[in-house]
């Protein structure tokens, strides 16, 4: 519960943003707190074999300087691998990796100063969360050790940066889980790094803790300025928190865009798949086109004539007074209530049930109990070979 | 239970139940398990140490005083406490290592090393000491080797020490294993991320987790050897004011029908080990505040 009260404060509403980051007493610690030049992180063709398994398959990317990007997968995608190799805490089987044109793989996972943030925090149990911080200043060799006074001040001002000031002497088991996970990240800003990772950064939080952190995430990193990945599988979370997407599936990378772009038009029938619940139908492609519930929609370029798959967003399903629109007849078989939106289970003969979201205002106005007859239609349709 | 009057059921027309409310629990048994522990823990070990305090009461505070601190049973103490201290230092590094080497390596013969480990516990002590003076004996496998070199291990101290930590090795490897089996890989992989060298990771994040069953280990080990009697006997040579241990010049006054007496010396080892493990425990407790909750 606690993790509320501290973090009320910084979650500002997006559109203050800008000034927040820049308000006076925010400017004043904000140059301290990383002081390397931010570099970019470079992937080139990383492969990497576990036994007889590949766990990344040739695998690009980059993520430039100030740049937040999402890694998304379904488990066993090789997106924490892939963190792990950029990291140095795995070493791929061929390719590069580069921080700002420095060639990492030559370095150890110590010489790469990479902030990195585990998913279960790793936090060093017996000490406090104020030695718990300090750790990686305490441990350089003398010469490049800061001086004791400096690297209290430094802590502090890294406590008070994500908003635990007060709980120096606190251990990690006494915190909450959203407070850990600050920790974490307090932790791992204290070296200055030159790169930020979070493996899965909100996983082990509940879901009002986890929407919270994610805006003030957004915000932190948007005053580092640090070239930020983030490993996810909740395609919500990167969609909302990311500049950028990159879908991995099977240790391959299956798009890299915007998320409008993710979102929009899928790449692949897998990203179709995986980003928002999505209904499949069968469907029969004639020159380059489908019959998606009454509508034609273009096959993804590529796509052979005859039987393929349209995958739809229950969101793109409009549902209409029965013989008002195109599309087909349905019947609806159960509606579940869920918030502004509503969401109604529909039987089509011949081709089954499928589930349409639509907000209740657009519903108002005609009948659509349990065993209306309804017409349905599509409003948008990704269409990929079978 | 608060609505339960209520409600119109049979039980509640019935004559009024009585006022006190028992705490439901939703484990069963409670009760007997916990008075069959109890009991057990009473008859065991409590009724023992009462008989053997009684006994030691009988003697006026002078004979009693006359009995412990007499030259020969200063002799044993110095003795004893000596080897145990000298056998629990060497399992402590020992069993630290052997531990380690358990958990951390994965070799052929794993399984097997890991059951030898229990070895001591199941083997009875008096063919441990039998075994380890045969190889110790002049004519013994090391021993003819070492005798020559004027390392005399076998009725000498050094035998009682080797007795001792063969006794309880065990103690400190299971103690110390599972903690650093739980230990998470992720610790250190943070450390190296924040740019800890092995030996500073080891000092400063895995050393602080280990410590406090490390002590436990080490402690039973030591308490464990202060009572060793079984492998020590066969191996000590057993001379008076030389390599005599507390617990067969107590176990000679029993065979002297001295009941009282042995009763007093056993009370000497049964306070040292009392007080051996108070400190251990204050001292883990300490280690371990960090699992306090606020």
């Amino acid at each position: 519960m606690s993790a509320f009260e501290t973090i009320e404060s910084p979650t500002v509403p997006s559109s203050t943003r800008t000034e927040a980051a820049t308000s006076p007493a925010d400017a004043r610690h904000t140059p301290r707190l990383v002081g390397n030049a931010s570099v970019g992180i470079e992937v080139r063709n990383v492969v990497k074999h576990f036994d007889n398994f590949a766990a990344l398959d040739g695998v690009s990317l980059s993520v430039a300087p100030g740049e937040l990007v999402a890694l998304l997968g379904p488990s066993g995608s090789g997106k924490t691998t892939l963190l792990r190799v950029i990291a140095g805490l795995e070493f791929p089987d061929s390719g590069d990796v580069l921080f700002g044109g420095r060639d990492a793989l030559s370095m150890t996972a110590r010489e790469r100063r990479v902030g990195f943030v585990f998913q279960q925090y790793a936090l060093f149990r017996h000490m406090t969360v104020a030695q718990n911080v300090a750790f990686g200043l305490d441990v350089r060799p003398r010469g490049a050790r800061p001086a004791r006074a400096e690297i209290t001040e430094r802590v502090r001002l890294l406590l008070e940066r994500v908003h635990l000031q007060g709980l120096e002497k606190r251990y990690p088991q006494q915190l909450s889980g959203g407070q850990r996970q600050r920790v974490a990240l307090a932790r791992a800003l204290a070296i200055d790094p030159s790169v930020l990772l979070l493996d899965e950064p909100f996983g082990a939080l509940d879901a009002k803790v986890r929407k919270e952190l994610r805006r003030w995430l957004r915000n932190l990193h948007d005053e580092l300025g640090l070239a930020t990945l983030f490993v996810t599988h909740d395609q919500e979370e990167a969609l909302e928190l990311a500049d950028r997407v990159v879908v991995l599936n099977k240790g391959l990378i299956e798009q890299d865009g915007s998320p409008q772009k993710v979102y929009d038009s899928p790449a692949t029938a897998f990203v179709a798949q995986f980003i928002g619940d999505t209904l499949t139908l069968p469907v029969q492609v004639t020159d380059g086109q489908a019959e998606v519930l009454g509508a034609r929609f273009p096959a993804a370029p590529g796509t052979p004539e005859g039987r393929a798959v349209a995958y739809i967003r229950p969101h793109d399903v409009s549902v209409q007074p029965q013989g008002t629109a195109n599309g087909v007849t349905a019947e609806v078989i159960s509606i579940t209530l869920s918030g502004a939106v509503l969401t109604l289970r529909l039987g089509i003969r011949g081709l089954g049930e499928l589930d349409a979201i639509v907000s209740r205002q657009d519903v108002q106005r005609f009948d659509h109990e349990k065993g209306s007859i309804v017409t349905v239609a599509a409003t948008q349709a990704y269409i990929f070979s079978d | 239970m608060i609505g339960l009057s209520s409600l119109p059921s049979g039980r509640a027309a019935a004559p009024a139940p009585s006022r006190r409310r028992r705490q439901r629990r939703a484990l069963p048994g409670f009760g007997l398990t916990l008075g069959l522990s109890a009991t057990y823990l009473g008859v065991i070990v409590l009724l023992p140490i009462a008989a053997l305090l009684l006994h030691a009461a009988s003697l006026s505070p002078a004979e009693f005083w006359a009995i412990v601190s007499s030259r020969r049973a200063v002799a044993t103490y110095r003795i004893t406490l000596s080897s145990a201290f000298y056998a629990t230092l060497f399992n402590a590094g020992f069993g630290l290592l052997l531990a380690w080497v358990l958990v951390r390596y994965d070799f052929t013969g794993r399984r097997l090393l890991d059951a030898m480990i229990d070895l001591p516990f199941a083997l009875p002590t008096a063919v441990a000491g039998i075994a380890l003076t045969a190889l110790f004996a002049r004519n013994g496998i090391f021993g003819q080797w070492l005798e020559p070199m004027g390392i005399k291990i076998a009725y000498a101290q050094p035998g009682i020490v080797i007795a001792m930590a063969f006794t309880s090795l065990p103690f400190v490897v299971r103690t110390i294993q599972p903690v650093l089996e739980d230990l998470e890989v992720e610790i250190e992989e943070a450390g190296h991320m924040l740019g800890a060298t092995d030996g500073q990771l080891f000092a400063r994040v895995i050393w602080p987790v280990l410590m406090p069953s490390f002590l436990a280990g080490a402690s039973l080990a030591f308490a464990r050897s202060l009572g060793e009697f079984g492998a020590v006997v066969f191996i000590a040579g057993n001379l008076p004011m030389r390599t005599e241990i507390t617990a067969l010049l107590t176990y000679i006054r029993i065979d002297e029908y001295d009941y009282p007496a042995a009763a007093a010396l056993a009370t000497v080892i049964l306070l040292s080990a009392f007080v051996m493990l108070f400190a251990v425990n204050a001292l883990q407790l300490w280690q371990l505040r960090y699992m306090r909750r606020s």
